[in-house]
């Protein structure tokens, strides 16, 4: 049985709305009672996620899923893809461009930071196709 | 005979508890111990550091009012690098940043941050405003440094999140 879906679509370089998903899906997951620690995994979590597809691809999209569980986020973009993912799990290596770092990413954390803030994180990449990563993260109530 | 001066310095911070919003702060910054000198110590009474008392410490600009009234400021996180801000295991009360952009205030909603101070006179667009709005967070501009706005913060006795 499915639970809530939520589908975004999202815009490569559109530095003023990254962020506007994940500010959503922390609206409904407050509205569900859900543990203020829990949303903030989910959040930092998917922010990460969502800077990263306007930050490298040209466009993507994120669907979420929330059952009485857990919640799936999966993020798929079209882009560049991901060389060496082992590389990009490290702290502190990045790709980024100049115009990335300015707006305060960039720095090689995100992917870590993914990892750190969620309990299941799987990353699969195609150079010049793409990049596909889930998200899962258990849910407790307030 | 030869006088003997003693030149001494230390740091000290004496915080003791009143209730939980409540609380004396006998920060003793930098005692200079001299021979022919009395001990210079300073102290500072803190109550319940609010929005608007902390607004007028770093001679703030506030362009946005949270509806959270109640709000006590006690820690501080102090970053240019969104990332590190989102890598905090706690929530700082407040975040002071030199980059002007929508991103630091959809990072202070995401890391659940309340109060963003924007330093060094960057100019405040209106999207930032309305972002801090649609998050009910509060949002202050000042002229600062950031380097000055925390100092002044630290001898106020806001604490360190890092």
């Amino acid at each position: 049985m499915s639970g809530i879906t939520f589908t975004y679509k999202i815009e490569g370089g559109d530095f003023a709305n990254a962020g506007k998903a994940s500010s959503e899906i922390k609206r409904t997951l407050k509205q569900l009672n859900i543990a203020q620690k829990t949303i903030k995994r989910i959040v930092v979590s998917l922010y990460e996620a969502e800077v990263n597809i306007v930050a490298h691809a040209h466009k993507g999209s994120i669907d979420v899923e929330i059952n009485s569980q857990d919640i799936l986020i999966i993020l798929k973009d079209e882009g560049p893809g991901i060389e060496n993912i082992e590389q990009a799990m490290e702290v502190g290596y990045s790709t980024a461009s100049p115009s990335v770092v300015s707006m305060g990413f960039g720095a090689g954390m995100g992917l870590p930071n993914m990892k750190k803030n969620s309990d299941y994180l799987n990353v699969e990449s195609e150079v010049g196709i793409g990049t596909t990563i889930t998200i899962k993260v258990a849910l407790t109530g307030s | 005979m030869q006088r003997n001066n003693q030149y001494t310095t230390s740091s000290m911070t004496l915080v003791i508890p009143i209730s939980d919003k409540c609380y004396f702060n006998f920060g003793v910054m930098s005692f200079l111990l001299l021979s022919n000198f009395h001990n210079i110590a300073l102290i500072y009474l803190i109550i319940n550091m609010t929005p608007e008392k902390l607004i007028d410490i770093i001679s703030g600009n506030l362009l946005y009012t949270a509806d959270d009234s109640s709000l006590n400021l006690d820690t501080v996180i102090a970053s240019d690098l969104m990332s590190d801000v989102l890598t905090l295991e706690n929530e700082p009360d407040i975040l002071v940043t030199g980059l002007a952009n929508t991103q630091c205030i959809r990072t202070a909603e995401m890391a659940d941050i309340p109060f963003v101070i924007i330093a060094k006179g960057k100019k405040v667009s209106q999207e930032i405003i309305d972002l801090a709005r649609e998050g009910d967070i509060y949002l202050i501009s000042t002229h600062l440094s950031i380097y000055k706005c925390c100092g002044l913060l630290y001898i106020h006795g806001i604490k360190d999140t890092f």
